[in-house]
């Protein structure tokens, strides 16, 4: 069946394109500036994905974000799974699945604070490095280089490089989100609010 | 350089084979991230169907200036959905690299208005940076 049909009236052409133009007009005034938009990424009780789920592919060399926690980052779970990583923002390295080769950032509630890791995978091998504690209600800046040997992670002036084993350097770069686990899901909702740059 | 001269090659004949399908379209594009300008070129068939290549680049410097290139280069797709004599309104399809590096796809929906044979006004509003992004531009009917 073909979707296209023709507008005959004239009538219809105008209402067409009144509601067109407007709907540029509206949307044009209505979007944010992007520094002022805080996005709240929630992991629901028992869930590892975050909502809103978007589908992005990374378009630049860097990923620079700020991330605020609140007290539902405060948890407790098992003691065998208390130190496992949840995931804050990162991406997957070229046309690699995410467990083959990424980039992210990590947190955990552990010590009764906040603690940010880099957490990689390079071949598919898993590499972590504690970058340091951020508190609840502190908004911190985050920023993610893909250098061309390098994952260079900076937060609270501490830099950390993991070595990247992708070869490729064209293509899909997809985006990694908020997910909790690690193996459990999330103990109670979950709240993170990130603003992109 | 093979490349571009085999491009070019087959463009040019294009033109002078099929002339009167042809398009060139430039175009600004308001993103979450800064305003974006650039043209592109193609073919469009009897139905209204368009099929080409575009270029775009930063009309400014990114908010952060880490990205020393973020140059959208790639082929689009416009399907048309609905249309009249003077007005078609299509789904269009983007993909190509950006800052010759990373792969992005980016859907949308663009309205043309036929100004007089050879010249048309888009409107269009894709979907980039995981934002809505909005498109104005002038369309030369070649």
């Amino acid at each position: 069946m073909s979707l296209v049909f023709s507008l005959t009236s004239n009538k219809m052409k105008k209402v067409f394109t009144i509601l067109c133009l407007c709907s540029v007009a509206i949307l044009f005034a209505c979007e944010p500036a992007l520094e002022n938009i805080f996005e709240v990424y929630t992991i629901e009780k028992n869930d590892h994905y975050s909502n809103p789920r978007h589908i992005e592919s990374l378009q630049s060399n860097v990923l620079i974000f700020q991330a605020r926690f609140d007290s539902s980052a405060i948890y407790t779970l098992a003691e065998a799974y208390q130190d496992s990583k949840n995931k804050l923002l990162g991406f997957a390295d070229c046309n690699s699945m995410h467990h083959e080769n990424s980039a992210r950032f990590a947190w955990q509630w552990y010590h009764n604070s906040i603690e940010i890791y880099a957490y990689c995978y390079a071949n598919g091998e898993r590499v972590e490095e504690f970058l340091g504690r951020v508190g609840i209600g502190e908004i911190a800046s985050y920023k993610l280089e893909l250098a061309p040997g390098a994952y260079v992670f900076t937060f609270k002036d501490r830099r950390v490089e993991i070595a990247r084993t992708a070869k490729c350097n064209t293509g899909m770069y997809y985006m990694l989100w908020p997910y909790f686990g690690g193996q459990l899901p999330a103990p109670h909702d979950i709240s993170i609010s990130i603003k992109r740059y | 350089m093979k490349t571009y001269l085999i491009t070019i090659t087959l463009i040019t004949s294009c033109i002078v084979v099929n002339g009167q399908r042809l398009y060139s379209r430039i175009a600004l594009e308001n993103t979450v991230v800064g305003t974006r300008y650039g043209a592109a070129a193609g073919y469009m068939a009897n139905n209204r169907l368009q099929l080409g290549v575009f270029y775009q680049r930063p009309a400014n410097a990114m908010k952060n200036d880490f990205i020393s290139d973020n140059t959208f280069v790639g082929i689009e797709v416009l399907v048309p959905i609905a249309k009249s004599e003077r007005l078609c309104f299509g789904a269009q399809l983007r993909a190509g690299l950006v800052g010759h590096r990373f792969m992005a796809v980016t859907p949308g929906f663009r309205t043309s208005v036929r100004l007089s044979p050879r010249l048309q006004a888009i409107a269009g509003m894709n979907w980039r940076f995981n934002r809505p992004a909005h498109e104005l531009g002038i369309q030369f009917n070649l």
